[in-house]
């Protein structure tokens, strides 16, 4: 199977819910593919959306499945963090703006389902960035470095926060 | 290379020979170089660099381009080839209920040895599957959300420090890797049990009784039931995936603890464990 069969049939799938008529084989580039880019669960809900989930063979199915569970608690877990968030910067009067990957999932917009995320993005007032980093940090947050991209395109009162985890790789 | 351990199909895209070698012996006949069924992992262990090839050697473990763990030394490829596999199944199917857990089975009845410290599960593992029970997996129980059948897995176990060198004394037949030294988990070597015929005649069961094995040095063995909600507790502890599957994974955990026993053995005489288990659980 070439490169740009793959390419096109991926392309079909994820923007016009098409279904590749494939061998099952070839199936295997179209998941690996979809899990290196993170759109295995968008792929899910938006199939299901439009009642073709049956029409998947059960391997991609499972994959696709499979992904949209993990995306699912992921988005109860921003609902429920950025409640907290809010709360800790409310009692603090620091006003502040979700941004990105929460904000759309606060929003409940089209491209939320199936989102996965690595961080929080927040957006508060330049001379306020060391007090809401301060206050967060007391609760457990950790900032993350801000990306050249992000830092222009927001102007910088841009903070990205993530839950400072013990890692559980030693159980594998 | 594709390697078939029956629940998931991994494709082994590159590693280094002795891990290949390794990965021959281990699985055998269930390693195959074409199949009409597609593979659900794309898996590679790497040298970093050139430079680092030949300079205190590291490999680093890869599901497609992504690297869960760090570089690790090259002389524990092995062991970091095994854990990535664990790791691939633990962190992305979400399909089922996955408990790090022993799982033995005797006439179709399995019991569940959730990894608890200090239980001695794989050595507990390797003695059981080798004096005819079958191991339906070392390191983790695969179980159904609908049916709570327990799957079996094509594996090997991995044991650890001593009990290395005291499996190969008890079975001096049996086939083992190298020894990789001073991994995370000590001394690491990997132990086949199964042939794949064998394997092949296996099928998902129910699960009859959940196990909290303790070694204590010169104990009798001694088995006690424990409370419904500390069993509860003990497994979803244990589960790699609880958190993920949230509600699905409380209600599974708790039709399993109603419909199952759960027991505490202290024991430092693994026959009498094995007489035990089979005279309390699978006749």
């Amino acid at each position: 199977m070439n490169k740009q069969k793959i390419y096109s049939d991926i392309e079909s799938l994820v923007f016009n819910n098409e279904i590749p008529t494939i061998e099952l084989k070839q199936w295997e580039n179209i998941i690996h593919v979809l899990r290196e880019v993170n759109l295995l669960a968008a792929c899910y809900f938006r199939l299901e959306k439009e009642d073709k989930l049956t029409l998947l063979p059960s391997f991609a199915l499972k994959h696709m499945k499979s992904a949209a569970v993990y995306s699912s608690r992921q988005s109860e877990q921003v609902l429920f963090e950025c409640k907290l968030l809010q709360k800790i910067l409310d009692a603090e009067n620091i006003s502040s703006v979700f941004l990105k990957g929460a904000s759309y999932t606060l929003r409940k917009s089209k491209n939320s389902a199936g989102r996965v995320y690595s961080d929080i993005d927040l957006l508060v007032a330049k001379n306020e960035i060391s007090k809401a980093e301060q206050t967060l940090a007391k609760h457990a947050w950790c900032t993350k470095k801000v990306s050249e991209y992000d830092n222009k395109y927001f102007v910088s009162g841009l903070m990205k926060f993530h839950r400072c985890l013990t890692s559980t790789e030693e159980r594998y | 290379m594709l390697i078939d351990i029956g629940e998931y199909l991994f494709r082994v895209d590159s590693a280094p020979p002795i891990v290949k070698n390794n990965l021959n012996l281990m699985y055998g006949d269930a390693i195959i170089n074409s199949s009409t069924a597609p593979a659900d992992f794309t898996i590679s262990l790497k040298h970093d660099s050139l430079l680092r090839k030949f300079l205190k050697p590291q490999v680093t473990f890869y599901l497609g381009n992504n690297s869960p763990f760090k570089p690790l030394p090259a002389s524990q490829s092995y062991p970091v080839m095994e854990w990535g596999m664990n790791w691939c199944i633990a962190a992305t199917d979400f399909n089922r209920l996955i408990v790090h857990a022993a799982v033995l089975v005797k006439n179709n009845k399995a019991i569940v040895f959730p990894a608890t410290p200090g239980s001695g599960k794989s050595t507990l593992s390797a003695y059981l599957a080798l004096s005819g029970w079958k191991l339906y997996s070392d390191e983790m129980a695969i179980i159904d959300l609908d049916t709570l059948q327990v799957k079996p897995l094509f594996r090997p176990v991995c044991l650890k420090n001593e009990s290395i060198s005291l499996v190969k004394q008890w079975f001096p037949q049996s086939i083992f890797t190298g020894t990789a030294k001073d991994t995370q988990k000590g001394d690491v070597a990997h132990l086949k049990i199964n042939s794949l015929a064998e394997y092949k005649t296996f099928s998902p069961v129910e699960i009859v009784a959940i196990v909290f094995p303790k070694y204590q040095k010169n104990t009798q063995t001694e088995p006690f039931k424990i409370s419904k909600i500390a069993g509860f507790e003990k497994l979803a502890g244990n589960s790699f995936n609880y958190n993920i599957l949230g509600n699905t994974a409380f209600d599974t955990i708790q039709k399993l603890v109603e419909r199952t026993q759960q027991v505490e053995i202290n024991y430092s005489d693994l026959s009498d464990v094995d007489d035990l288990l089979t005279s309390e659980f699978t006749l």
